[in-house]
This record gives structure tokens, sequence and C-alpha cells, in this order.
């Protein structure tokens, strides 16, 4: 008995041995450790999360190999499973970390693209404004042309009008038109009497000024007489004072003229003082004579 | 021989009075503070609304842990208390992921509205 009760102890601890060297032999599996090694894993994979979140992730790399280290060290099954709890919300801290600063860098980058895009449309739209505004600019310039231009005209024509009333031409339905009484005429005769000449001088100096105006010049008389005589008469007179136009420096080509003789009286023939307004010569001032007075009421 | 019950009643005696020991670790009040100054870290980060799982189980395990530390178990709410705090750092640093990328979202969103414009006027400075 004595022997049994020394030998009992001394089994009972070989046992207890043999169970625990058989524990250490294998690990228990902590699923919480296996998470946690999985996400290790994935962090230690991916470039972002070192080098954005270095701090993050080297205090996740210490929390982990610390549970790694408990669990290897066999320490209770609380204690790894809790530090393999810490480890894995420390490894998707860092990676949430590196997450938040990539994205934070890509903020910066499109925050200045984004600038630079809405600046380039300001100055494109600035430029169009601009280009609007030269646009207007120049219309004004043109309209403001066009109105010096046109007051440029008026005033040449108003004293084109001025200088034909100065020379005693009348406003008619055919123009301004200038008459020439027969005192400018010895009797039945086409020449000129001294006393015209002035009267000459200053049509001869009206179309060289406006050396585009055109003249008609007309020959009348009295119905005394024989029609053919007068109405050669009235073609002779006409001629005459082309050729004086002439003479003093206006082509011929701007002349016309036509006798009518006897046809045109402006008064009666029946008195001596209406015969005397029906000899005479007029010179028709044409072209746009009508545009001329037109231009001057406008 | 005589000894011997003595002896092992002294033994059984001081392993009680170790594992009494531990049982009654002090409480963790540094714990404590930590949970609570991360959750006030994660709310400022507005992790309530973008990380709003995460923060509740940190607050949830927070207030489990005063729970159970008026209960004196103050073993388990050391564990808790851990937990939490990490927890709340995990859900401010997604809060604040979530928000960057949204922003993000928003100024790729606005940069693309602003393309038909774009292409509207490189075509017309063609001209």
């Amino acid at each position: 008995m004595k022997n049994n009760g020394r030998i009992e102890p001394l089994l009972t601890l070989c046992a207890s041995l043999l169970l625990l060297s058989g524990c250490a032999s294998k690990l228990a599996v902590n699923s919480e450790l296996d998470a946690a090694r999985i996400a290790y894993e994935r962090a230690s994979a991916n470039p972002e999360v070192s080098e954005f979140s270095k701090q993050e992730w080297q205090r996740a790399h210490q929390s982990f190999t610390a549970a790694d280290r408990a669990w290897r060290d066999k320490k209770g099954k609380s204690v790894v499973t809790q530090q393999a709890y810490l480890a894995h919300q420390q490894i998707l801290i860092a990676e949430q970390t590196a997450a938040a600063r990539v994205a934070s860098e890509d903020v910066g980058q499109l925050r200045l693209l984004h600038s630079q895009t809405v600046a380039g449309l300001r100055a494109d739209e600035a430029q169009a404004a601009r280009l609007e505004a030269a646009r207007l600019a120049e219309e004004a310039n043109r309209l403001q042309r066009e109105v010096a231009a046109r007051e440029a005209r008026l005033a040449a024509r108003t004293a084109e009008l001025e200088a034909l009333k100065e020379l005693q031409a009348k406003h008619t339905d055919r123009g301004m038109v200038l008459t020439l009484g027969d005192v400018l005429f010895d009797t039945d005769k086409a020449t000129l009497k001294s006393g015209a000449i002035q009267n000459i001088d200053k049509v001869a100096g009206f179309m060289r000024k406006y050396d585009e105006r055109t003249v008609l010049i007309e020959g009348h008389t009295d119905n005394t007489g024989d029609p053919e005589y007068n109405l050669e008469l009235s073609i002779n007179r006409a001629l005459a004072i082309k050729g004086a136009l002439e003479a003093r420096g206006v082509d011929s080509a701007r002349i016309d003229t036509s006798g009518l003789g006897e046809e045109q009286p402006v008064a009666s023939n029946d008195s001596a003082a209406g015969r005397q307004l029906n000899r005479r010569v007029e010179i028709v001032f044409e072209d746009d004579t009508q545009s001329l007075t037109a231009a001057i009421e406008e | 021989m005589n000894s011997k019950p003595l002896n092992r009643a002294a033994a059984t005696l001081a392993i009680a009075i170790t594992i009494a020991a531990c049982s009654s670790t002090p409480p963790p009040r540094v714990e404590l503070q930590h949970a609570e100054n991360a959750l006030a870290v994660a709310s400022e980060q507005s992790a309530d609304t973008h990380a709003a799982e995460l923060y509740s189980d940190a607050q949830r395990k927070l207030s489990d842990a005063q729970a159970l530390m008026k209960k004196k178990k103050h073993d388990a709410a050391k564990r808790l208390l851990e937990q939490a705090t990490i927890d709340a750092q995990l859900a401010a640093a997604t809060s604040k992921a979530r928000q960057t990328q949204q922003q993000r979202d928003q100024i790729e969103a606005s940069i693309e509205a602003l393309r038909p414009a774009v292409e509207e006027h490189a075509s017309s400075d063609a001209y």
C-alpha cells in the first residue's frame, strides 16, 4: 500500500505532463486572429497603406504581431481574441486612413483642374465678350462714318442748290430751271449781248464747280414771224449759249441743246409783255436735281 | 505527516487569494477616458452620420462597459473599453475617408458638368 501510495501521484504527474505536451504540439484555431490575418495580408499587399498611412500601418503591424505572438505563446483564448480584435480594427484604420489621404490628394488635384477649367471658360467668355465689343465698336464707327458721309453729301448738295438759287434758277417739275430772257440777245439774232456775259460766267462757274452736272439748253420764241424761222432761231440761240459755256471750259458732252420755236409759250402772245416772256432760253439743270431737292427737304 | 493537510490548505488559500486578487482588477478608469475621448473625436468627424454602424458599436460597448464597472466586473469592462476605443477610432477614420471620397465625387461631377461648355468652347475656338 505504501508503494502504491507513492507511485500513484507520480503516474498522475506523468499523465498530466503528457497531456500538456500534447497541447503544445498543436495550437488551437482562433477565428478572430484568422480574420485579422486575412486583413493583415490584404493591407500588406496594398502599397497605398504603407505609403499614405505609415504611422497607422506601423501600429497595426505591431498590434497584429503582438496578437500572433500571444497566440503562439498560447496565452488564454480571451487574451488572444481581444488582441486579434484590436489588431484587426487597427488594420482597418490604416486602410481607411490611406483611402482618406488618397481621396484627399485627388480632391486637391481635381480642385485645381476644376478651377483651371472654370478660369479657362471665363477667359474664353471674356475673349468672346472682347470680340463682341470690338465688333460693336467697329459697327458704331461704320455707322458714324456713314452718317458723316451722308452729312457731307447733304452739305454738298445743299451748297449746290444754294449756288443754283443764286443763279436765279427756279425749282420746277423738270428740276432747277434758269431762264435767260431775250434781253441777252439782239432782236432776231443769236449772238449774245455783252450784258449776257456776266450771267454766262456764273453758269460756267457753277458747271465747273459741280462737274457731274449736265444741262439741257432750250431755245424758245414768241409766235411772231415764220414758225420755221422761229425754230431755227431758237436752236441757234441755244447753241450760242452752249458755245459760250464751252469757251469757258465746260465740256460740251455735258450740254444738250434743243430748239422748240414757238411751241412752248409761258405767257400769252397777245400782249407785248407776254411775247417778251416767251422769247427766252431755259437752262435746265438735269441729273438728279429731283433727289437734290428731296435731300434738302429731308 | 501531520502538517501535510495544513500545507495543502495553505496552498489552496494562496491560490484562492491570487484568483481573488486577479478578479479584483482596479476599475479601468484610464481605458474609460480613452474610449470617451475616441468617441468625441469620432463625433467631431461626423462618424455618427458617415460611419453610423461602427460609431454605435463603440457607443454600445462604452455603455456596456460602464454597466459592467458598476458590477465590479472590471476585466470584462476593460476589454470592452479597449474595443470601444478602437471601434471609435475606426469610425472616425472611415467617416473621414467616406467624406473625402464624397467630396472627390462631387468635384468630379462638377468637372463633368463643365464638359459640354468646354467642348463647345473648344469647337468655337476652332473657327
